[in-house]
């Protein structure tokens, strides 16, 4: 059964799989403890894994399953989490660079803090690149359930943006 | 035409919306200061989200992966079997075992297929690989579960803790809404219902 299909299977989700483990965890070394981990463990069950359903679908349900757990545990052992930082290219206005790198925080930030279902979502459709449709299947929703989801947290960061007068900003760059 | 919903600006922002629709809100755009500036702050989220989220991308190293390096994990933990298996698929075992015990009352056949027989011998599990199975609970079922779910407890010194403090509501909380029995699919259903076919006639 672990033909080359196999491998390129591992291989073309093993990218989107570390994204969103980086996202969740938002440190590099448990992203790609757990990210490895995810890939084992659906390596050594590809005998369970029935084969009319999607196999990208099968891979998320277990790299969920996964990075939550790993999350918890990290929780026990009150390991410290090490924020990303954006690194922003000199060239160019310097005025709109800061800007920019504000906002950026600024959104990082509300995103952090979102309902974890919320996140959960977000991530998925952006750093997944995943179709609402395929969301509903991983999590197991329906579509609109989703797509619900999905508004509240772009609402949130509306409403976060607006509240702080920051809704202005395509004019200011 | 009425003023545009939040909800439909961000279905046209994420191309979920048909062509005539789309002409339909523009044409709406066009005659509404309300929903032009609506449309303008939803552009603007939408926009820096994606620039966001591409440079957040960029950004990320993300390390090489080959299958080579899997196989070999895999050939030296083969031998350690019983260690995988205690943490991979025990513990989701014990986990819906926990929950059979606090609902054994109400079953979880879903009401509103009426064709699935409402039948109280019957559990429909469902584990952390959404592998669905049917179990027909006796009383050596029942005896090993509880089994299962004390030694859960009794493993598991956080949750010891819950369970005397009372809060073990939250645990049963938390692993209710993972197995989420309401939301089974047709295929899960169709499984579900050979599985229920083959106990009746064994």
């Amino acid at each position: 059964m672990k033909s080359p299909e196999i491998n390129s299977l591992f291989e073309k989700n093993y990218k989107k799989i570390f994204r969103l483990a980086l996202k969740m965890l938002k440190n590099y070394e448990d992203a790609e403890d757990a990210t490895q981990n995810i890939m084992q463990l659906a390596y050594e069950n590809l005998d369970s894994f029935r084969w009319e359903a999607k196999f990208s679908t099968w891979l998320y349900r277990i790299a969920l399953n996964h990075i939550y757990s790993y999350s918890n545990k990290r929780k026990k052992q009150q390991k410290n989490v090490s924020k990303l930082n954006y690194s922003f290219p000199d060239s160019g206005n310097p005025e709109k660079r800061i800007y920019t790198e504000e906002l950026f925080k600024k959104l990082d930030e509300i995103i952090e803090d979102l309902p974890p279902k919320q996140k959960e979502i977000f991530l998925l459709r952006y750093y997944s690149n995943l179709t609402f449709k395929k969301i509903a299947k991983i999590l197991q929703k329906k579509v609109g359930t989703v797509k619900s989801s999905y508004f509240f947290a772009m609402k949130k960061i509306k409403e976060s943006f607006k509240k702080k007068d920051l809704l202005d900003f395509e004019e200011q760059l | 035409m009425k003023c545009i919903k939040d909800k439909e600006l961000m279905d046209y922002f994420n191309d979920e919306l048909n062509k005539t629709r789309k002409k339909e809100i523009a044409a709406h755009l066009d005659g509404c200061k309300k929903c032009r500036e609506k449309f303008r702050e939803w552009q603007a989220i939408f926009s820096l989200t994606k620039d966001y989220v591409e440079k957040d991308k960029e950004d990320m190293q993300i390390p090489d992966f080959n299958m080579s390096k899997l196989k070999t994990i895999s050939d030296e933990t083969a031998e350690d079997s019983s260690f995988s298996l205690m943490r991979y698929w025990i513990k989701p075992a014990i986990a819906v075992a926990a929950v059979v015990i606090l609902s054994l009352t109400f079953l979880f056949f879903p009401a509103k297929k009426d064709n699935l027989p409402s039948n109280d011998n019957f559990l429909v599990l469902q584990d952390d690989f959404m592998e669905t199975t049917v179990t027909q609970v006796d009383s050596i079922n029942i005896a090993y579960l509880e089994e299962a779910l004390l030694q859960e407890i009794y493993s598991d010194d956080e949750l010891r803790k819950q369970v005397l403090s009372g809060e073990f509501r939250d645990y049963y909380d938390i692993i209710m809404d993972d197995m989420r029995y309401n939301e089974l699919e047709d295929s899960d259903l169709e499984l579900l219902e050979k599985e229920l076919n083959k106990l009746k006639t064994s």
